[in-house]
């Protein structure tokens, strides 16, 4: 019987990858997972450190720069010499740590919130929502902005905090809004008299109740950290070395003086990349809800 | 109104001065932990002369005083002086930077609702959930969400403005054209925003007078190419005509900029609790009675779908915000975004503190409005509350 039920409990995952846009959102995600772990295999192995490197490498028999796309650089150089697509290979491994790391403090903390405010009740339920209350009125990229000036951002410690301020927000008061709907039904009575514990009730009835909703502000809190860092990375107030979003911004600066045209060309690459990995954990999203049939409650 | 009707409002507007003087504290610790403050960004200024302006602007006080001074200019509306220049309230010059920013934003979402609610009802009315033309817009409208906000604007300012010269690039108006005119251009851009606003509420009129009108499709149509050639004439009439269209022309990329970026979110949630309300058994009633199909979908399916689409979207509200910050610096918008930007900048705390401010407050407000507004049509949520029992 418990595996019956335990599959049952699965079975909304399963709707999710069946969905057209969540099967792509994990093609996608998958991909850019590849393009991260690619890099340091083709430094290691085909790219020659002192022209590929991401940072410092120079080509000084490509000269111009910035050259056009040609068999020794598929995406062609930026105007320093230095290979378009390594950069953008080596851009992917910031995106992914900021998106994954920010998406599960976001769904870890939202769910902690959410759980133990509505399985506690009384004074913890209110200065817990309290507390979100106030986070509500904060967004994560604002927030960010400011503190861009009081720490210095790296790719990590930008994820960590946009997951801190995103879980805390509106996450945590839908979660427990949901959490609160499974409390009140028989079985968790049931599984009280039976013996169980708070520990065991948490852990066995609300949290894989409240899993979808927790995956889903995961996905959305993914999209958004990246989109915020490459947007803040673009008006240069992060101390990210290399990411999309300051690739982007070295090209239009360096681009500004020239004839639109190349501009155009060059921007293209991170910008793709960029869209495509947000609207990959944006589509996930989607699918979640699709799957589970209605829009978050706001 | 009812009992619990008061309770519940009562309930919630106490729960929100909590929330907001929760908000400010936070605000005002975190605003005080950023290193440096306003004349330690000034550069080369003697040390006696240094700490004379630190003296003038109390930055020596006490934090309690501090803090203190700060509540009472926020609850008195003065919302403190900037550091910047002489002896400006904060107060003032938002109401000065206000027009700017509410002629982009509010047409943006504007249009942005308007046009992802009747793309959605579009999209959920139709029989197959999955077929191509479905895919491609959800699909379009899911990169559209989440396209890269200051590229799209390089690229429409590239495209519209540099290769084909339809529309003008960086600015809020045109200098040429407003060479001695002695009216600022706040005040035509207030009056603009006015007569959408005045537009929005005639035409809404219009159709709820002729309402039981046998011809009122004709009638409508009549009346709303009177209402909008009257608004033109009288612009025209005024003398402002070519002014405001100056200032429309270049509003017109920004614009379009802003509601590409958020047309998508009301959109898939419209199109969603459409595909949901469609299975409700009153829907049934009405398809089984012989209403033409469109009927059933504008009538009785988007009418309870428009419900939580709305509502998510007052509370993503912030981000089309945020998206026309990006947008205000893109294009050189001179706007409250940008101020903002400057202010953190140099440091110009108070000037911070009051954007914050103002839009964290706004926001509360619409989520009160919403929470009574959802109280006052579903009787369940005003008898549940107190912690733990509302929703």
């Amino acid at each position: 019987m418990g595996r019956r039920a335990g599959r049952k409990r699965w079975l909304w995952l399963r709707r999710v990858l069946s969905h057209p846009w969540g099967a792509a959102g994990l093609l996608l995600i998958g991909l850019f997972g590849l393009m991260a772990l690619i890099h340091p295999l083709l430094m290691a192995t085909v790219w020659n450190r002192a022209v590929y490197h991401p940072l410092v490498g120079f080509d000084p028999d490509a000269v111009p720069h910035p050259a056009p796309p040609s068999w020794r650089h598929p995406l062609g150089t930026d105007p320093m010499g230095r290979d378009v697509l390594s950069q953008l290979l080596y851009g992917a491994r910031t995106s992914f740590l900021v998106g994954t790391v920010a998406g599960i403090i976001t769904a870890i903390l939202a769910t902690a919130i959410g759980v133990i405010a509505a399985y506690r009740g009384g004074w913890a339920d209110m200065v817990l929502m309290a507390l979100c209350d106030v986070f509500v009125l904060m967004p994560p990229p604002v927030i960010l902005l400011i503190l861009g000036l009081l720490l210095e951002f790296n790719g990590l410690s930008f994820a960590v905090i946009y997951g801190l301020l995103a879980g805390l927000g509106s996450p945590a008061i839908v979660l427990r809004a949901h959490a609160l709907s499974v409390r009140v039904r028989p079985f968790v009575d049931a599984a009280r008299v039976a013996g169980g514990g708070s520990l065991h009730i948490i852990w066995r009835h609300l949290i894989p109740f409240v899993m979808p909703f927790s995956l889903l502000f995961m996905t959305f809190a993914a999209s958004g950290a990246v989109l915020s860092e490459a947007i803040l990375s673009f008006f240069g107030r992060t101390q990210i070395r290399l990411s999309w979003g300051t690739m982007i911004w070295f090209t239009q600066i360096t681009f500004r003086w020239s004839p639109a045209g190349e501009a155009w060309l060059a921007l293209l690459p991170p910008v793709i990349a960029i869209t495509l990995f947000c609207s990959a954990f944006y589509m996930i999203g989607r699918a979640i809800e699709e799957a589970s049939g209605e829009p978050y409650p706001a | 109104m009812d009992r619990a009707m008061v309770r519940f409002i009562l309930y919630r507007l106490l729960r929100a001065g909590i929330t907001l003087l929760l908000f400010q504290t936070l605000l005002f610790l975190m605003l005080q932990a950023m290193p440096g403050d306003f004349v330690s960004t000034l550069i080369g200024l003697p040390p006696p002369l240094r700490r004379g302006l630190r003296a003038a602007m109390g930055l020596n006080d006490p934090l309690w005083q501090q803090y203190l001074r700060w509540m009472r200019d926020f609850f008195t509306g003065h919302l403190g002086t900037t550091f910047r220049f002489p002896h400006q309230p904060v107060g003032r010059i938002l109401w000065s930077l206000a027009p700017r920013t509410l002629f982009l934003f509010l047409p943006a979402s504007v249009l942005s609702i308007g046009l992802g609610y009747w793309l959605g009802r579009y999209l959920g009315g139709r029989r197959r959930p999955w077929d191509g033309i479905s895919l491609t817009f959800t699909g379009g409208a899911i990169v559209a969400a989440t396209l890269f906000p200051p590229w799209v604007a390089f690229l429409l300012v590239q495209i519209f403005a540099l290769r084909l010269g339809w529309f003008p690039a960086e600015n809020v108006l045109g200098t040429s054209r407003w060479i001695g005119v002695v009216v600022p251009a706040d005040t035509v851009i207030l009056w603009l925003l006015g007569t959408g606003v005045l537009m929005a509420g005639a035409l809404y009129l219009l159709g709820h007078v002729t309402r039981w009108h046998r011809h009122r499709t004709c009638l409508r149509r009549v009346g709303a190419v009177a209402l909008i050639g009257g608004a033109v004439l009288a612009w025209h009439l005024s003398g402002g005509g070519l002014l405001a269209l100056d200032l429309l022309w270049h509003l017109a990329l920004p614009l379009i900029t802003v509601v590409l970026l958020s047309f998508g979110e009301p959109m898939l949630l419209m199109r969603l609790a459409m595909l949901q309300v469609a299975d409700e058994d009153y829907v049934r009633a009405a398809r089984a009675k012989g209403l033409p199909p469109r009927a059933v979908r504008d009538h009785h399916i988007a009418r309870l779908a428009l419900v939580p689409a709305l509502a998510r979207f007052l509370i993503q509200l912030p981000f089309v915000m945020l998206g026309s910050l990006v947008v205000e610096l893109a294009f050189f918008w001179k706007g409250i975004g940008r101020e903002l930007l400057i202010a953190i900048d140099a440091h110009d705390i108070p000037v911070v503190m009051g954007i914050f401010s103002v839009v964290g407050t706004l926001m509360l407000l619409a989520h009160v409005l919403l929470d009574i507004l959802h109280a006052w049509l579903d009787p369940r949520v005003r008898t549940a509350i107190g912690p733990g029992m509302e929703r």
